[in-house]
C-alpha cells in the first residue's frame, strides 16, 4: 500500500491538490510570527500563498483522499507491533518504516524542506510515539538499503536515532561513545561543504540543542564513579576524546566560523537583513544548512559556556545576535527560550539583574501569549518547565533588585500567584528559600575534566552545581542589609545616620559600610565597563545626614494606550465578521 | 584548542607588565577556564596573581567571574580563602578589616604592582557615589592614608579632581566630593514618557 502510495506520488508532483491540507504538526506562534518560516520555504517553491490554520483544520477532511506523498495515517491497520529478526538474525524493519525512511530521503533529496519539516516534526514522532515507545528504532544498517546507502542520509538517521535512545532509555557507554562519533561525522561533513541539503531550522536547532545535552549528559554520567565496576571504569578510561570539552567547543566554534555568520551578522546591524529575511533559508539552490548551524552555535556556545559557569564568556559568545530584536532564534520556540534563559541567568549572576529581569520578562511573556499554540507540541512539557524555572530566577532578581515596573502585569500576577510567599520570605532575606529556588531553577552545571582514575572511584556529580549555589548564597549574604536599609529609607526623605543606626539596632559604622555597600551592590557594569544605577530607592550621605531621592514615577501611558488600541482593533475585527442571525 | 599551549607564557607577560590594564582581565577569565579543563595543571602563583588584579578591577565583577570557574576543592585552600576574604571585605565596603588583612597578606599581593592605588581607586569609587560630603576620618580610613600623608593626598586630588576640604569646626574636616548623578540626584536625566518606534510602527496600520 506503501509503496503504492510512494510510486503514484512520484510523477504527480505538480498537481499537489492537497498539499495544503497538510495537518499543522509545529507549534504555531501568532499574529506577526505567522509560522513564515515555512510559509517563505514553500512560497518560493511553488508560489503559492499561506493559509490560515483554520483551512488547514476544516480541510483535514480530504487527507485521506489523497495518495500523493506520505501520510503514515493510511498504515495504521496494519501495523507490526513487534521488532524481530527473522530466520538469519536480519532485523526486520516494519513497512511503515521503510516507506518512513524512504519518502524522507526522497524529501531531502529534493530539498523540500515543507515535507522535511512534516516528517521530522510530526511523523517521526507519532511513529515514535506508536511503535518505539519501549524499543528502539530500527538500527542504521537495516535502513540503508532503502534510502541508497546514502552517506549524508545515515548520518542524519543517526542523529535521530541517538536523539531517540537517549529519550527512551538510560544510553549505555557504547551508544554514548557512537552518538559523539556521528556528531563528529556529520558535523565533519557539513563543515567540508560537502552538503547542499535544505533542511528545517527546527531540525538544525535540534541538533545543537541535543548535541550539548549529550556532553553534559556524557560529564553527569562520567562523574558518578562510585558504583562503577572496574570493567565500565577501564572502558571510561578509554573514552577520553569522547565528548572532550574542547572538541565540543572546537566543533561550535568550526561551524560558527566557517559559516562566516558572525560576518553576516554584522551587516545586518548595517540593514542588509538577508539571512533574517529568508529565516536563514537559501532560495538559490544553496544549502542552509552550515550558515544556519553557526548561527545555532553562537546559541550553543552561550550555553556551554554557561553550564561552565563562565558567564562572561558566555555572553561574549552571544554578543553577535541582538536579543532585543527579533532574528533566527527567535523562531524556534526551543532556540527562543534557551536563549533568553542562559542570557537571563548569565545576567543574573553578574549582578546585572535589571538586563535578567528584562530578558525573563520578555520571554515569559511570549510564552503566555503562544500557550495555546504549543500546548500540543511534543516540547509542550520542556516549555513549561522552563516557564517555571525563569519564573523562579525572575522571582530571585525582584527580591534582590525590586524593579517591579519592568515586569508585565500579567507576569506579575503569575509570579503572585506562584511564588508570592517565598518573594515575602527572600526579601526578608531568608536564605534557604534562595537556596530552594536557585537550586530548582539553575542550568545543569558540568565539571569539564574528566576525573583522575588513579584516585578511589567517588561521585563528582554535585560539585559544579554546589560551587555556583555557594558563590551566589555569598551574593546574598553580602547583600543581607540591602532589604532592611531600604524599607527604612522608604519613611522618610531625611534622617541622620545615628538616628537610623540606632533604629537599625546596629552601630554607626556598620550602618555607614551598609549604606555604601548599597550603592555598589544596586550598581551594576555593563559590558562596555559602564557602571548602571539599578537601585528603585536611591539617597546620598552629606556629611552625617541621609537623604533619600524620591524615585519620579512617571506611568507610562504610552505602552498601555497602544496595547489597548491594538485589542480594541482586534475586537471590531472580530466582530465584523461575526454573522449575525437574522 | 587552538592557543592553549602558549597561553600560560603570555599570562606570565601579562601579570608581569607595570601597568594595570583592565582590559586583559578577560584574557585572565579565560586563563582561569584552562584550568578548570585541565585541573593538574594548576600554577598557583599565576592564579593568585590573577585573583589580585580581579581585585583590582572592583567595582567590575572579576573576581566573582573567576570564583565561579574555580573548583571548590582550591577554594576552601590557601591562599584562595585569603583571596575570598578579602573580596567579601570590598564587597561590603569594610574598608578599616580590608586594609588591615591585606597587610597581613602582603608577600601574596605585592607581586602585582599599584595594587593599593587600584584599591583606593575603588573606594573613592563607592563613597563617591555615596557621599556629597564626606568626614575626613572616613575617608582616611577607606583609602588607608592619614595623617600628613593624606593632606598631600587631598590637596592632589583637589588640584586633579576637583575635591575640596572645608573645615567645619576646630579640627573637623569634610571632604566635598565632585557631583555626580548619585550623589546629586538633580544631574539625574529624567526618564520620559518615551515609546519605542517599534510601538509606533504596530500602530500604522490600526490607523491607516
Amino acid at each position: 500500500m506503501a509503496y503504492e502510495a510512494y510510486a503514484r506520488g512520484g510523477d504527480s508532483r505538480d498537481g499537489r491538490e492537497g498539499h495544503d491540507s497538510r495537518d499543522w504538526r509545529e507549534p504555531r506562534e501568532p499574529r506577526e510570527r505567522d509560522s513564515r518560516e515555512y510559509r517563505d520555504a514553500r512560497e518560493s517553491r511553488d508560489g503559492r500563498e499561506y493559509r490560515d490554520a483554520r483551512d488547514h483544520r476544516d480541510a483535514r477532511e480530504d487527507v485521506r483522499d489523497r495518495r500523493d506523498g506520505y501520510d503514515e495515517r493510511e498504515e495504521r491497520e496494519n501495523l507490526p507491533r513487534t521488532h524481530d529478526v527473522d530466520e538469519n538474525g536480519q532485523y526486520v524493519v516494519p513497512d511503515v518504516v521503510k516507506t518512513f525512511v524512504a519518502y524522507f530521503y526522497r524529501h531531502i533529496r529534493e530539498k523540500n524542506v515543507y515535507e522535511i519539516h512534516q516528517m521530522y516534526d510530526g511523523s517521526w514522532n507519532k511513529l515514535s510515539e506508536r511503535m518505539f515507545t519501549t524499543t528502539l528504532w530500527p538500527p542504521v544498517e537495516a535502513i540503508a538499503p532503502f534510502v541508497d546507502n546514502d552517506h549524508v542520509f545515515c548520518l542524519l538517521y543517526k542523529e535521530m536515532y541517538f536523539r531517540h535512545v537517549y529519550a527512551t532509555v538510560q544510553p549505555t557507554l557504547a551508544q554514548r561513545c557512537e552518538s559523539w562519533e556521528n556528531y563528529c561525522n556529520l558535523f565533519q561533513v557539513i563543515l567540508h561543504g560537502n552538503v547542499n541539503m535544505q533542511l528545517p531550522n527546527l531540525w538544525l536547532w535540534d541538533m545543537i540543542d541535543e548535541f550539548i545535552y549529550q556532553f553534559q549528559n556524557f560529564c553527569q554520567y562520567r562523574a558518578k564513579l562510585k558504583s562503577r565496576t572496574e570493567e565500565e571504569l577501564t572502558a571510561l578510561r578509554q573514552c577520553e576524546q569522547v565528548w572532550n570539552i574542547f572538541g565540543v567547543l572546537n566543533y561550535l566554534k568550526a561551524l560558527i566560523e566557517s559559516s562566516h555568520i558572525v560576518d553576516i551578522l554584522e551587516e545586518e546591524s548595517g540593514g542588509n537583513l538577508t539571512f533574517t529575511a529568508t529565516d536563514g533559508y537559501d532560495y538559490q539552490g544553496g544549502s542552509n544548512v552550515l550558515k544556519v548551524l553557526g548561527y545555532f552555535s553562537i546559541v550553543g556556545l552561550l550555553r556551554v559556556h554557561c553550564l561552565l559557569g563562565d558567564y562572561h564568556g558566555a555572553l561574549r559568545c552571544l554578543s553577535p545576535i541582538d536579543i532585543n530584536q527579533q532574528g533566527v532564534f527567535t523562531r524556534v520556540i526551543g532556540c527562543h527560550i534557551t536563549t533568553m534563559y542562559y542570557y537571563g541567568f548569565a545576567n543574573m549572576m553578574m549582578r546585572r539583574y535589571v538586563e535578567a529581569i528584562k530578558a525573563f520578562n520578555s520571554v515569559l511573556l511570549y510564552i503566555v501569549r503562544t500557550q495555546q499554540y504549543h500546548s500540543k507540541s511534543v516540547q509542550y512539557d520542556q516549555i513549561m518547565k522552563k516557564n517555571e524555572q525563569m519564573c523562579a530566577l525572575l522571582a530571585i532578581c525582584l527580591s534582590l533588585c525590586p524593579q517591579a515596573k519592568l515586569v508585565e502585569e500579567n507576569i506579575h500576577n503569575q509570579l503572585r500567584e506562584k511564588l508570592g510567599e517565598k518573594m515575602l520570605r527572600m526579601q526578608r532575606c531568608d536564605e534557604a528559600t534562595y537556596d530552594e529556588l536557585f537550586s530548582y531553577a539553575c542550568p545543569k552545571f558540568i565539571t569539564p575534566s574528566a576525573p583522575n582514575f588513579d584516585e578511589p572511584p567517588m561521585n563528582y556529580n554535585q560539585d559544579a552545581y554546589r560551587l555556583q549555589l555557594k558563590l551566589f548564597l555569598t551574593e546574598v549574604r553580602q547583600q543581607q542589609l540591602v532589604p532592611s536599609i531600604r524599607s527604612f529609607l522608604k519613611l522618610y526623605t531625611t534622617i541622620p545616620i545615628s538616628k537610623l543606626a540606632s533604629y537599625m539596632d546596629i552601630n554607626e559604622s556598620t550602618l555607614r559600610a551598609g549604606l555604601t555597600s548599597y550603592k555598589h551592590k544596586t550598581h551594576s557594569v555593563d559590558a562596555d565597563r559602564n557602571i548602571i544605577s539599578n537601585a528603585d530607592i536611591d539617597f546620598y550621605i552629606d556629611g552625617e545626614m541621609i537623604h533619600v531621592v524620591e524615585p519620579k514615577t512617571t506611568r507610562r501611558f504610552g505602552d498601555h494606550f497602544s496595547r489597548h488600541i491594538l485589542r480594541f482593533e482586534e475586537i471590531t475585527r472580530e466582530l465584523e465578521r461575526m454573522e449575525l442571525p437574522v | 584548542m587552538p592557543g592553549v599551549e602558549g597561553r600560560p607564557r603570555t599570562i606570565e607577560e601579562l601579570v608581569a607588565t607595570n601597568s594595570y590594564n583592565p582590559m586583559i582581565v578577560s584574557d585572565l577569565e579565560e586563563y582561569v577556564m584552562m584550568e578548570q579543563f585541565e585541573p593538574e595543571k594548576v600554577n598557583i602563583t599565576i592564579m593568585s596573581r590573577i585573583l589580585t588584579k580581579a581585585l583590582m578591577a572592583m567595582p567590575s565583577m572579576d573576581f566573582s567571574l573567576c570564583m565561579y570557574l574555580i573548583p571548590e576543592k582550591l577554594q576552601i585552600e590557601e591562599p584562595f580563602f585569603t583571596f575570598t576574604e578579602l573580596s567579601h571585605l570590598l564587597e561590603t565596603a569594610n574598608f578599616r578589616e580590608f586594609w588591615a588583612m591585606a597587610m597581613r597578606s602582603r608577600d601574596l599581593l605585592e607581586v602585582v604592582p599599584g595594587f593599593e592605588q587600584a584599591i583606593q581607586e575603588y573606594a573613592i569609587h563607592v563613597l563617591s557615589i555615596t557621599c556629597k560630603r564626606v568626614p575626613r576620618h572616613i575617608l582616611a580610613e577607606a583609602v588607608n592614608i592619614d595623617g600628613p600623608s593624606l593632606d598631600k593626598f587631598l590637596a592632589m586630588q583637589c588640584q586633579k579632581c576637583g575635591w575640596e576640604v572645608e573645615t567645619i569646626s576646630e579640627g573637623r574636616q569634610m571632604v566635598v566630593l565632585p557631583d555626580n548623578e548619585d550623589n546629586n540626584p538633580s544631574l539625574r536625566k529624567v526618564q520620559s514618557d518615551s515609546i519605542s518606534l517599534r510601538e509606533v510602527a504596530r500602530l500604522f496600520p490600526v490607523m491607516s
